[in-house]
């Protein structure tokens, strides 16, 4: 009878952690799925914002072909674990782009003072926080997967499952990483 | 009113202005104060009269019927006498302190406050049992008692504060049977600011210290533990932790959501640096002395602000660490024109409206 349920505690614990270590896999997977659901938005915002700034801006013309182009080479990309590191560079390398194509806006007094621009600027700000934020759920959720997969017993069932630590979002782009020397860019607007 | 909508301003140019208009409508209600204040003395010694003589008198009546003596009529009077003024008596010294206090807080408040521009107030409450039930800060209680209520706007954003008492009753199990009695779960300040943000689902940030023991009811008993820890919000199913970077944010406070993303849209990083900020710009000038000294230094260390953020709006409720009466004017037994009193309150008051400054509401790239 005792041997019984000890068996039975022994099986029940295991089957907590297997369903813990369920639990975080799929959570990963929802997180990772939302950063897709607010890159989306960002692709739906931004040929209002470049239909306006075409019409405004004309030495701009090639940035914003830029900015198209890369547009379109991340909505191609699927969003897979596999090719993270490359979609995260196309995806920094848009937001950079759209970050300079803001900057060169300040030199149209027309174009800033467009209230569906202004209204566009500010959902589009709107919706990099909140990729900003699906970020940091991706990353919680990965560590959340990591810990577990890493700690015993949890462990033990992870490898069993074939379940392997996953990495986290970060900056792949070095130069991104590099200080930002603020001196020199006010010089160059002045 | 103040020249500009800020804090530094009204710190500054406060002097002058209470000079100028308040002074005069304080100075005004002295007299009366001082005629009401007499009442007040004299029935507070028929209150001590009375207190001593039932006290005196059940000791007698004790007395006597341990040495098994007949007890005097005349005291038997008495006794009756002073139980029969006892009630009614302390009912019209609390309604004569009150009264005082609303009809001077009537006459001056809304010219006080318009010194902050767009504030006034009322004793009518701003926020319902359902406004707080809604918040699920507090979801809980039974009666809900509000004092000061102020309405107003400060940089933009809509401001509803409301001191208020938060009560229940439960039935407590003792060797001689069931006691009934009234526990106080909330007494502090509730305060309403619409935000600049959007966000459609809720989230909401508890005190762990509490939190742990609901999510230990509902995980292991599904809530079958809750009369220990009657705080829990009832719909727990939709809302889910979310863990956050900062160690010391988490371990001071635990944030559930509806939605993990826009918890972290709302809660940035530089958000959260600033609302641990909120508890020690909190502490309600006497408290801060007596934390000074030591004395509430456990209880304010574990009384923390909670909030709310739910259709564009924060909710916070700030606990006070004693149970002291804010926002005070026209109190029957200082001076009118006591500058202790009018400070405390200013201070209070500026401590509520810094909530905006603190949490950075007011900034496109704050919260």
């Amino acid at each position: 009878m005792v041997l019984y349920i000890i068996i039975g505690v022994i099986v029940a614990v295991l089957y907590g952690l297997y369903v813990q270590v369920v639990q975080k896999k799929n959570k990963v997977k929802e997180a990772f799925a939302s950063i897709d659901v607010q890159l989306k938005k960002r692709y739906d915002l931004m040929p209002n914002i470049l239909t306006m700034a075409n019409q405004f801006m004309e030495h701009e013309k090639e940035l914003i072909l830029e900015v198209a182009k890369i547009r379109t080479k991340a909505m191609s990309m699927k969003s897979q674990f596999d090719n993270m590191h490359e979609k995260v560079k196309v995806e920094n390398e848009l937001q950079s782009k759209m970050g300079q194509l803001m900057v060169s806006m300040e030199n149209y007094p027309q174009l800033k003072s467009n209230e569906t621009m202004v209204q566009a600027m500010q959902t589009f700000a709107e919706v990099e926080e909140h990729i900003a934020a699906a970020r940091r759920f991706y990353n919680a959720a990965i560590l959340d997967l990591n810990n577990a997969v890493e700690i015993f017993p949890s462990s033990i069932i992870a490898s069993s499952m074939g379940i392997t630590t996953l990495p986290f979002f970060e900056i792949s782009d070095e130069k991104e990483k590099e200080r930002l020397d603020v001196t020199n860019y006010i010089r160059t607007n002045n | 009113m103040a020249s500009k909508e800020d804090i530094s301003t009204y710190i500054k140019e406060f002097k002058p202005f209470y000079q100028q208009e308040i002074y005069p409508l304080l100075a005004s209600f002295e007299e009366e104060r001082l005629s009401k204040k007499q009442t007040k003395d004299m029935l507070t010694k028929i209150l001590t009269v009375c207190v001593i003589i039932c006290v005196g008198s059940i000791v007698y009546f004790l007395v006597c019927k341990k040495m098994l003596i007949e007890p005097n009529n005349v005291i038997l009077i008495f006794t009756f006498l002073s139980l029969f003024c006892l009630i009614p008596v302390c009912i019209f010294l609390t309604k004569l302190c009150k009264d005082f206090e609303i009809k001077v807080k009537e006459a001056v408040l809304n010219k006080y406050l318009s010194f902050f521009g767009h504030f006034s107030w009322s004793m009518q409450p701003k926020m319902t049992k359902e406004d707080i039930k809604e918040s699920k800060l507090f979801p809980h209680f039974e009666t809900i008692k509000t004092d000061d209520n102020f309405t107003g706007s400060f940089k933009g954003h809509r401001m509803f504060i409301s001191e208020m008492e938060l009560s229940r009753t439960e039935t407590r199990y003792t060797n001689n049977g069931t006691r009934t009695e009234k526990v106080i779960i909330f007494e502090g300040v509730m305060v309403k600011i619409a935000l600049n943000k959007k966000f459609s689902s809720q989230t909401i940030v508890l005190d762990r210290e509490f939190s742990v023991a609901q999510l230990a009811s509902q995980k292991l008993t599904g809530g079958g533990l809750d009369f220990l820890t009657k705080d829990l919000f009832y719909d727990f199913n939709k809302l889910h932790e979310v863990k956050l970077e900062d160690p010391d944010f988490c371990k001071k406070y635990i944030v559930y959501s509806e939605d993990q993303v826009e918890a972290r849209f709302i809660l940035t990083t530089a958000f959260i640096e600033r609302f641990k900020l909120l508890r020690k710009a909190f502490v309600f000038g006497e408290d801060e002395k007596r934390i000074m000294e030591n004395k509430l230094v456990n209880q304010y260390m574990s009384s923390g602000i909670k909030a709310s953020f739910l259709n564009n709006v924060v909710t916070i409720a700030i606990p006070t660490i004693t149970q002291r009466d804010l926002f005070l004017i026209g109190s029957l037994d200082k001076r009118m024109t006591d500058s202790e009193q009018i400070n405390e309150f200013f201070k209070e008051f500026i401590a509520i409206l810094s909530i905006v400054d603190i949490l950075n509401l007011d900034s496109k790239t704050g919260l």
